[in-house]
C-alpha cells in the first residue's frame, strides 16, 4: 500500500477510536489529489470500529428488521438467548397498539415475539446477492484486514460507523478496489466488503457506511437516530463540506480538501473559521506520518 | 471518472519533488506598448467614460493580455494584432478621442502596436524551444488562452524539438494524470486570480517552467492551506530564485462578467420565442457560457471522454450538469436546438404542417398569457376541465420544449380554452407525431454521435476543454463539446430563446 494510502487508513482509524464526550475532533487535510483518500480513510474507520465492541442502536436496528420482516421472506437469523445461539428465521411482524414485535421462528423452540428493546438479540445471517448465504462469514481476507476472526457480528448487525459525503458517482468505482491484508498476502478483499455501504447492500445486509451525496438537492439525509453513536463523517471534497456540514454537527469530522478542486479556498476558510472556535487541540489524536503534499490541522470543538 | 492508482501515487511523489523555474523574458517592443497603454489608461481614468474610449482601451488591453499568454509570432493572425490595430485606428477617428487631451497617448499606443504586429518573432516561443531542447519526457504547454490552442499547437509543430508538445488548458491539470515537464505562460498571480494556482500547489510535473516578461510583476507566494497548522507540514515545490528586475508595468486583465442577466443580454433576442423560463448560468472553457433551463424535465447531451462505448454520449437532466462535464452545444448559427432539425427530417414533408399547427396553439396560449398573466390563464384552463392547471404548469405548456400533455383530457381542455375545441382530437394526433419524432430524434442523434465519437481520440477534448463534432449526416449544423468550468445555480427568468446558446464572454 502506498505511503499516502496508509496515512489515510491510519488517520481514519485514529479518528474512529478518539474518545468523544463533550467535545469532538475535527481533522482537515489539504491534499494534491482527492482520489481514493476518503475511501482509504473510511476503511480505517470501519476497521477500527469493527474491533470496538459497541452495541448496535436497537431502535435503528429494529427498524431495519421491521422493514425486512414486512417483505414476507423467511430470513435466516441467529437468536441469542441465555448465552445460547439458536438458529432460526425472521418470519413476520405484528403491531398491537403502539407495541411492535418481530416474529422469530426457532423451529422446535417455538416462535419468539421481539420488541425493540431486545432487538440486538437477533443477528442476521449474511446473504450477499444471489451467491448464497454464509459465504462472507468465511472470508479470510476480510477477517485478516479487520483483524476479526469471527465475522458474525460484523456481517450480521447493522451499525453506522462512517458517513461519507461525496460525489456518489466518483466514489462508487473507487470502492471496487481490492486490497490485501498485508503485503505478502495472496488473498484480497474488495473495499466494498469492508465499507458495507447501506445503499448497495441487497435486502438485509448489515451496513457500516452510508454515502451521502454532496449535493443538497439530492436526497439521502441520514436519520438523526443513526447519528447517536457518533459515526465519523468524512467530507470528500469542498463542495460537500460547504453544503452539508450543518447536518452533521457534533460528530467527529474528517475534511478532505483537494487543492485542485473548485471551492477549495472557501472550504479552507471555513476550516479556519471553525478552528477559531476550537476548545482544544486534539492532543490525544495520534497523527500518522504525514506524506508529501499533505497539510493537516486538527482540533476539538464542542459537541 | 476513476483515477488510476498509479497516477495518484505519482501526484504524491511530485508533491515533494516538483521544482518551479521562473523566467523573466525581456522584450522591448511589447514593453513599450504596455507602458504607452498604461499611461493612456491612467490619463483616461474615469474622466472619459465614453463608449469610444472604453472600447479603445478594452481592445488595446485585450491584445496585450493575449501577447502575455501566447507564444505566437506577433504578426500571427491568431493574436489578432492587425484586427486590433484596425479597430484602434478607426476608434481614433471618433471626435471623442481625436480631439481629447489624451489623443497623443492613444496615437502612441497605435504606433507601438504598428511596430509590434509587424514582428515575426516571439521571445516566449524562443524560450520554449530552448526548454524543449534540454528537457526530457512528456512536455505540456499550459495556456489560459484555450481558444488559441490549435494555433499554438500548429506553431509548435513547425519545430522538431516542440512538435510533440501538448497544449493544455489549466483545467486539464485538475486531473491526476501528470506530465514530466510543464511550460506555463503568464504569472502565477494571474492563475491565482482565477483560482488556478493549483498548477503550483498541487504540481502535475516534476519541472514547471513559468515564463513571463520582465515588466510583469508576480507577487504570488505559496501560502499554507490553513492559517494554523497544528500538526505536520508539507513539502512545497521548490520555487527557484527570481532575479531582481526593472520597473513593472501593471495592467490588470479584464475578467469577464459573471451574471445570468449579462449572459442573456449577450445572447441577443429572438422574437419568435418571447416566453420566459427560469435558467441558470453555466461557464465553459475558453471564456464562454451558456444558459440552461432550470426545470426537472430539461435535458442536455454530454460527452464523457473517459468512458467507453455507449456511455461516451449521454443525455442527462440539466440539473445534473457539474463542473468537469463536457456539454454539447450547437455552435454554428443563431439556432440552438439540435433535436429540432433531426425531428423535422424524420417528420418529412409533413413537418411544415405539423409545426404550423404547433405554432398556432402555442402562439395563442402565449398571447393570452401576455394579456392576462399566468395566474388568470391557469384558472380559466382549470375551469375548462384541466385540474392540473397551475401558473407554473401553464408556463411550462407555453415553453418551446413542451409538446403535449401525457393525459389527452388535459390537452383537450387546454385546446378548448384556446378555441381549438373542435380540432382538439386532430391536434392531439399531430402533437403525438411531433413528440414521437423528438424522441426518435434524441435516440438517433445519440446514436450518430456515438458512431462518430466511438473511434475518436478524445484526449484533445481533455487537453483543450472543447472540441468540434461535425456529423456527416447533418452538415448544415456544427456541434461542440465544452468543458463546464462553473455552474451558478441561482435561477433567473430569461427569454426561452436564450437557452442553450453558446455565448462568448470576451
Amino acid at each position: 500500500m502506498p505511503e499516502w494510502a496508509q496515512f489515510f487508513l491510519e488517520l481514519g482509524q485514529e479518528i474512529a477510536c478518539y474518545e468523544v464526550r463533550d467535545r469532538v475532533p475535527v481533522v482537515a487535510v489539504s491534499l494534491p489529489a482527492r482520489s481514493y483518500a476518503a475511501m482509504f480513510a473510511a476503511v480505517g474507520v470501519v476497521r477500527s470500529r469493527a474491533r470496538i465492541n459497541t452495541i448496535a442502536d436497537n431502535e435503528e436496528y429494529f427498524e431495519q428488521l421491521w422493514d425486512l420482516a414486512g417483505k414476507g421472506d423467511r430470513i435466516p437469523v441467529e437468536y441469542r438467548e441465555a448465552g445460547k445461539r439458536i438458529q432460526g428465521y425472521l418470519t413476520g411482524r405484528s403491531q398491537d397498539g403502539e407495541v411492535r414485535r418481530l416474529h422469530i421462528d426457532l423451529g422446535k423452540g417455538g416462535v419468539r415475539k421481539i420488541t425493540p428493546q431486545i432487538a440486538s438479540r437477533i443477528v442476521l445471517k449474511e446473504k450477499i446477492g444471489k451467491q448464497g448465504r454464509g459465504k462472507a462469514n468465511r472470508n479470510p481476507a476480510l477477517s485478516a484486514v479487520l483483524d476479526l476472526p469471527d465475522l458474525t457480528d460484523f456481517l450480521g448487525r447493522a451499525r453506522l460507523d462512517c458517513i461519507i459525503v461525496a460525489q456518489k458517482n466518483e466514489i462508487r468505482p473507487e470502492s471496487g478496489l481490492r486490497i490485501r491484508p498485508y503485503q505478502s498476502a495472496n488473498i484480497e478483499v474488495e473495499v466494498n466488503d469492508i465499507l458495507r455501504v447501506k445503499e448497495r447492500l441487497v435486502d438485509w445486509g448489515a451496513y457500516r457506511t452510508h454515502i451521502v451525496s454532496e449535493r443538497l438537492r439530492d436526497n439521502g439525509r441520514v436519520p438523526q437516530e443513526s447519528l447517536r453513536h457518533a459515526p465519523v463523517v468524512i467530507f470528500d471534497g469542498a463542495k460537500g463540506f460547504i453544503q452539508r456540514r450543518g447536518e452533521f454537527t457534533g460528530l467527529p469530522w474528517l475534511i478532505l480538501l483537494d487543492r485542485t478542486e473548485r471551492g477549495y479556498r472557501d472550504a479552507a476558510q471555513e476550516v479556519d473559521a471553525l478552528d477559531s472556535t476550537r476548545v482544544g487541540d486534539a492532543e490525544k489524536l495520534r497523527i500518522p506520518h504525514i506524506p508529501q503534499g499533505v497539510e493537516l490541522v486538527a482540533f476539538e470543538v464542542r459537541r | 471518472m476513476i483515477a488510476r492508482l498509479t497516477d495518484v501515487n505519482r501526484v504524491y511523489e511530485l508533491a515533494g519533488q516538483a521544482r518551479i523555474h521562473r523566467y523573466r523574458i525581456a522584450y522591448q517592443p511589447l514593453r513599450d506598448y504596455a507602458r504607452s497603454l498604461r499611461r493612456l489608461m491612467r490619463a483616461v481614468g474615469d474622466q472619459y467614460d465614453s463608449l469610444a474610449w472604453r472600447e479603445f482601451v478594452r481592445r488595446a488591453r485585450g491584445y496585450y493580455h493575449r501577447c502575455l499568454a501566447l507564444p505566437l509570432p506577433f504578426h500571427h493572425e491568431a493574436l489578432g494584432g492587425r484586427a486590433t490595430l484596425a479597430a484602434l485606428q478607426e476608434a481614433f477617428e471618433s471626435p471623442e478621442i481625436r480631439y481629447s487631451t489624451p489623443a497623443d497617448m492613444a496615437l502612441e499606443v497605435i504606433q507601438h502596436l504598428e511596430d509590434l504586429v509587424a514582428r515575426r518573432d516571439n521571445p516566449l516561443l524562443e524560450k520554449i524551444l530552448e526548454i524543449a531542447e534540454r528537457e526530457q519526457g512528456d512536455i505540456a504547454l499550459v495556456t489560459s488562452e484555450t481558444k488559441m490552442q490549435d494555433s499554438i499547437a500548429e506553431e509548435l509543430r513547425r519545430y522538431p524539438q516542440t512538435s510533440e508538445i501538448r497544449v493544455v488548458s489549466p483545467e486539464r491539470l485538475r486531473d491526476p494524470t501528470a506530465f514530466d515537464v510543464l511550460c506555463v505562460l503568464g504569472t502565477a498571480s494571474w492563475y491565482e486570480l482565477r483560482e488556478q494556482d493549483y498548477i503550483f500547489t498541487a504540481p502535475r510535473a516534476r519541472e514547471i517552467h513559468l515564463l513571463r516578461y520582465t515588466f510583469q510583476r508576480d507577487s504570488w507566494e505559496e501560502d499554507r492551506s490553513f492559517t494554523r497548522l497544528s500538526r505536520g507540514s508539507r513539502e512545497k515545490p521548490q520555487l527557484l530564485p527570481d532575479e531582481p528586475q526593472e520597473e513593472y508595468v501593471e495592467i490588470e486583465p479584464e475578467l469577464p462578467s459573471r451574471s445570468v442577466v449579462e449572459i442573456a443580454r449577450r445572447s441577443g433576442t429572438d422574437e419568435r420565442y418571447e416566453q420566459e423560463v427560469p435558467a441558470f448560468a453555466v461557464y465553459l472553457e475558453g471564456e464562454r457560457a451558456t444558459l440552461l433551463e432550470d426545470d426537472d424535465n430539461a435535458r442536455v447531451f454530454i460527452i464523457d471522454p473517459t468512458e467507453e462505448g455507449d456511455e461516451r454520449v449521454q443525455r442527462i437532466p440539466s440539473a445534473s450538469v457539474e463542473p468537469g462535464t463536457f456539454l454539447l452545444l450547437r455552435i454554428d448559427s443563431k439556432e440552438r436546438d439540435y433535436i429540432l432539425p433531426v425531428a423535422n427530417e424524420l417528420l418529412g414533408s409533413d413537418a411544415e404542417v405539423l409545426r404550423q399547427a404547433q405554432r398556432r396553439w402555442k402562439e395563442k396560449l402565449r398571447e393570452r398569457i401576455k394579456v392576462y398573466g399566468h395566474t388568470w390563464v391557469a384558472e380559466r384552463i382549470k375551469e375548462s376541465g384541466c385540474e392540473i392547471s397551475t401558473p407554473t404548469n401553464v408556463r411550462n405548456w407555453a415553453s418551446e420544449r413542451f409538446i403535449r400533455h401525457n393525459d389527452k383530457q388535459h390537452f383537450v381542455s387546454v385546446m378548448r380554452y384556446l378555441g381549438f375545441g373542435p380540432k382538439a382530437d386532430e391536434l392531439w394526433e399531430m402533437m403525438t407525431r411531433i413528440r414521437h419524432a423528438h424522441q426518435e430524434a434524441g435516440h438517433k442523434l445519440r446514436k450518430m454521435l456515438l458512431q462518430h465519437v466511438a473511434s475518436m481520440d478524445l484526449s484533445a477534448l481533455l487537453d483543450k476543454g472543447y472540441m468540434e463534432f461535425n456529423l456527416p449526416e447533418y452538415q448544415d449544423f456544427r456541434m461542440g463539446a465544452f468543458r463546464v468550468i462553473e455552474v451558478d445555480r441561482r435561477s433567473e427568468e430569461v427569454p426561452e430563446a436564450q437557452i442553450g446558446r453558446l455565448i462568448d464572454l470576451e
